[in-house]
């Protein structure tokens, strides 16, 4: 933790100037909504790596007789032939499968994760490139690019999607990739571009330019590090976007597959049966909005400590 | 006015054209769909009348003609015009989407003007936080909890059913969970450009006059923090298509995210893309409202 003590005084105690992350972390650590959101992020991180361990049963094991048990801490099946399933308990209560809905549900943490980061890693490839090239040269590549993004923004994302998935034989993790990939990189390249318009005629690109940089040096040492904080911000915010998407998906059936846990997946699982067993709607669906609200937030907390004029 | 609104139109062109051909060409990627028609026993005679019922048989270009006509074939499945499909299920969902376009906009406004009118209060935060949950989650889970709750819990709505989809208390869940979800953004961005407007020196002015904070947000920042707010509105159209599919999935409406889905699982390609593009059309002619309506609010955009 940076030190609370007023901020002037320490900067002008140490000689050197804060870094610019160093601000950054400054003006992030006063948000408590954002800080909260980091830990939520890390805590989310860890459950993914150690699901084997964390997750108290194996995700896809069927406790014969112990279907739809309520959730609970000691095992609630009474009737003998659960015997099996007598002194286990289920925190959240197991599906028609007989499967522990908690291990699942720690278990699609990994998957949630998994798609909002490389999705949006997919689309910020896309979108920064796309962006740079349209905005550093104009004329007829940026007309291209830009009609181009133009068409892929004017299809409901989520359609999009469906449409790239449902063309695959069978939907798998990298069809998720690609389908929320391919099509979350338009704002990015807008936001890119917007930028590198804003930073290219400036005086400094200029003096690169007279000591004899090329375009791809400038491009990459003098354009992209200035437009680095929105495109941060941006990301954030598509991560959430992302699992939201691929919940979705897997809701319409084109996400990952059996026996392999996803929460969107679950939820679809659960249609015919929440209406009599509440639990098999209510966690999985928990689970997402808690991560999507963490991403958003420290989102939003990293948009307002880039931009401090903004907000207020 | 009129070049105003026939160069927005001539620029829609080529967006649509584009869609068309990605539609077109996922369609084609898909393989053979001839296989999925007939039985792997069929014999090459019964495989080509197939083919030449669905236009299988015919040149590529042929085939993309008859999209750029907006011909959108069969179905595979139910054998009847791919159109006539899309066209019923798509009064359902556009009664679903203006429910809930009409339940956002009168919530979001007010939420958002409550909100400028005592900026950090308690009803502030309130909203502020239930906006950020609003964004944050998933329209067919909110479905499926607002169910829990009126249907099964209260008993106060009948439970969804896809045979009585048309009476009013069956599209009550459907139309409320959509609205919700676009409140949030709504909400926010009207307290914002509301609060924005609220420092202008016209504004100043007025309050020097002597008027009333009440007649000063309604008259004064209320119709100048309109245009980003209809901007909002319209591109949230997106969003409220593809809740729809969702929200109609979780619901068991009839509309076109069901018909979508359906078709999903039969493999029924040209249904998929019918429907994904009567999607796109509407959200491109929506696009197209807005920055016409937008000119209209703003006349500076006009002339740009």
């Amino acid at each position: 933790m940076p030190d609370p003590a007023p901020l002037e005084a320490s900067a002008l105690a140490s000689h050197a100037p804060a870094g610019p992350w160093r601000m950054l972390w400054r003006r992030l650590a006063r948000n408590r909504a954002a800080l909260c959101a980091l830990g939520v992020i890390g805590l989310l991180a860890l459950v993914a790596l150690l699901a084997p361990v964390l997750a108290p049963y194996e995700y896809s094991y069927q406790f014969r007789g112990a279907e739809h048990v309520p959730p609970g801490w000691s095992g609630s099946c009474r009737r003998p032939e659960e015997a099996q399933a007598a002194e286990r308990s289920f925190l959240m209560g197991t599906d028609p499968n007989a499967r522990d809905t908690c291990s699942r549900i720690v278990y699609g943490t990994r998957v949630s994760l998994t798609v909002g980061v490389v999705a949006t890693f997919i689309s910020l490839l896309i979108g920064i490139a796309v962006g740079l090239f349209s905005g550093f040269y104009g004329g007829w590549i940026d007309a291209v690019f830009m009609r181009v993004t133009d068409t892929v923004f004017a299809f409901p994302s989520v359609l999009l999607a469906v449409a790239i998935t449902a063309v695959f034989d069978r939907p798998s993790l990298w069809v998720v990739f690609m389908a929320l990939g391919l099509v979350g990189w338009t704002s990015i390249a807008r936001l890119v571009r917007s930028q590198v318009l804003s930073v290219r005629t400036l005086d400094y690109i200029t003096a690169a330019r007279a000591l004899g940089g090329g375009d791809a040096r400038i491009l990459w040492r003098h354009i992209l590090p200035n437009c680095l904080g929105p495109i941060v911000v941006a990301g954030t915010l598509s991560i959430g976007g992302n699992i939201l998407g691929e919940a979705g998906l897997s809701f319409l059936g084109l996400g990952v597959q059996e026996p392999y846990p996803s929460w969107g997946g679950m939820l679809a699982n659960a249609r015919q049966h929440y209406q009599d067993y509440w639990w098999l709607g209510v966690f999985p669906g928990l689970a997402i909005v808690i991560t999507v609200l963490a991403f958003n937030l420290f989102g939003d907390g990293l948009r307002d400590a880039l931009d401090p004029r903004a907000q207020k | 006015m009129l070049t105003f609104v026939l160069r927005r139109l001539l620029q829609t062109l080529p967006v649509l054209l584009g869609i068309i051909l990605i539609c077109f060409v996922l369609l084609r990627l898909s393989g053979d769909p001839t296989n999925l028609l007939v039985s792997p026993h069929a014999s090459a005679q019964e495989r080509q009348l197939v083919r030449e019922r669905f236009g299988l048989d015919r040149p590529w270009y042929e085939q993309l003609g008859r999209y750029l006509r907006f011909d959108l074939g069969l179905s595979y499945q139910q054998q009847r015009p791919v159109a006539q499909i899309v066209m019923e299920a798509a009064v359902v969902t556009a009664r679903l989407t203006l429910g809930a376009m009409i339940v956002a906009v009168a919530l979001g406004l007010t939420a958002g003007m409550v909100s400028a009118y005592r900026p950090n209060s308690a009803f502030d935060y309130a909203a502020a936080a239930a906006a950020s949950v609003g964004v944050s989650i998933p329209a067919f889970w909110l479905a499926m909890l607002l169910i829990l709750l009126f249907s099964v819990k209260l008993g106060w709505l009948p439970l969804p059913s896809a045979s009585a989809p048309g009476e009013l208390q069956y599209l009550v869940i459907p139309v409320v969970t959509l609205g919700l979800i676009s409140t949030a953004l709504i909400a926010r961005l009207t307290r914002g450009c509301m609060l924005e407007t609220l420092t202008q020196d016209y504004v100043r002015t007025a309050q020097a006059k002597g008027i009333g904070r009440m007649k000063m947000l309604l008259g004064h920042a209320l119709p100048n923090a309109l245009v980003p707010i209809v901007t909002v509105i319209g591109t949230n159209l997106a969003g409220l298509l593809t809740g729809a599919v969702l929200t109609e999935t979780a619901t068991s409406m009839p509309g076109l995210g069901r018909v979508i889905y359906t078709a999903i699982s039969q493999r029924d390609h040209p249904v998929i893309m019918g429907g994904c593009l009567l999607f796109a059309v509407v959200f491109i002619a929506v696009n197209l409202a807005v920055d016409i309506l937008y000119g209209l609010l703003d006349p500076r955009i006009r002339h740009a």
